[in-house]
């Protein structure tokens, strides 16, 4: 099966298009690890799907998972 | 025509469909009505992601180097072995992500996938705005006047005065609980959901559908 077949055939996050984070992942190679294992794949797994089911909105530092990135180093 | 009597069916789907693919391509996400009222009600939490939210997107780079540290911590070092030196420029930066992933996805993919998430002010005026417009049309009609009368079968069943009103506060409370155990309202799941063929929300319109005839023919059979 070739590469596109088989990532069309992939799961894929029903969250996507309200997800902040989905688009940072999406450009620097490295990133894209996070949009692969979570967003095409186990995004059952990601927090910020499962908080959104949970009725809370996740929160923008929120990492898929379940760590958040230290804001501390931004200022806030 | 549009301010006497109820619209055509073909006018009020043409509008629904304006407006369902209008949201998407304007504000690059799905139109969830529910979703944005619910942001109104712990505005506490709201002003602190808005404030988080603002610190990501003032220092995108330290930003980036923060994800590619979290990266290596959740894959393994090797996972970002490949990534250029800090700064290096030649690769786009996070704040190029929108613009570029919204032109190689296109809205028709994922809404346009990368949209920055709106502020509560923007959500704020989309809210009045829909308050307003119903008014306008009712001022416009000459029709309007605050009333609890929600038609001649509900007024037949619990009248137009304190009773109706508790009946109407209970069903509004019914409301928020099925909109929050189900992840969205009819719009949020009858326009947005079930036009992206989402399963869940092709099952949540299915059967609010189906409840809301058959309470309609319970109490149709009950006046009978």
């Amino acid at each position: 099966m070739i590469p596109d077949q088989a990532a069309k055939l992939q799961p894929r996050c029903s969250h996507i298009s309200s997800c902040e984070l989905f688009p940072k992942f999406g450009l620097r190679g490295s990133l894209k690890v996070w949009q692969t294992f979570y967003c095409h794949g186990n995004f059952e797994g990601c927090a910020r799907y499962r908080s959104s089911l949970a009725g809370r909105p996740p929160s923008p530092n929120l990492l898929p998972n379940g760590r958040e990135l230290d804001l501390k180093l931004l200022g806030v | 025509m549009l301010t006497s009597g109820h619209w055509p069916w073909w006018l009020g789907a043409a509008s629904l469909a304006v407006v369902t693919v209008g949201s998407c391509i304007v504000a690059r996400r799905p139109l969830g009505v529910s979703g944005i009222v619910g942001r109104f009600v712990d505005l506490r939490a709201e002003f602190e992601s808005e404030r988080r939210r603002r610190a990501m997107e003032e220092n995108e780079a330290a930003l980036e180097a923060m994800l590619l540290a979290a990266t290596a911590e959740a894959f393994g070092p090797a996972a970002v072995a490949q990534e250029p030196t800090a700064g290096a420029r030649a690769l786009p930066t996070i704040s190029d992500a929108p613009r570029a992933v919204a032109s190689s996805r296109g809205c028709g993919n994922a809404c346009g996938s990368a949209a920055e998430r709106p502020t509560l002010a923007a959500h704020a005026v989309f809210l009045f705005a829909i308050v307003a417009g119903g008014l306008a049309v009712q001022l416009a009609r000459g029709a309007w006047r605050p009333t609890l009368d929600m038609g001649p079968t509900f007024a037949a069943l619990f009248g137009t005065g304190g009773w109706a009103a508790a009946v109407l506060g209970v069903g509004g409370v019914l409301v928020g609980l099925g909109t929050t155990l189900s992840g969205g309202c009819s719009t949020g799941h009858g326009l947005s959901g079930c036009s992206r063929l989402q399963p869940a929300s092709v099952a949540a319109t299915v059967t609010f559908m189906a409840a809301g005839m058959a309470v309609s023919a319970l109490l149709e059979g009950v006046l009978s």
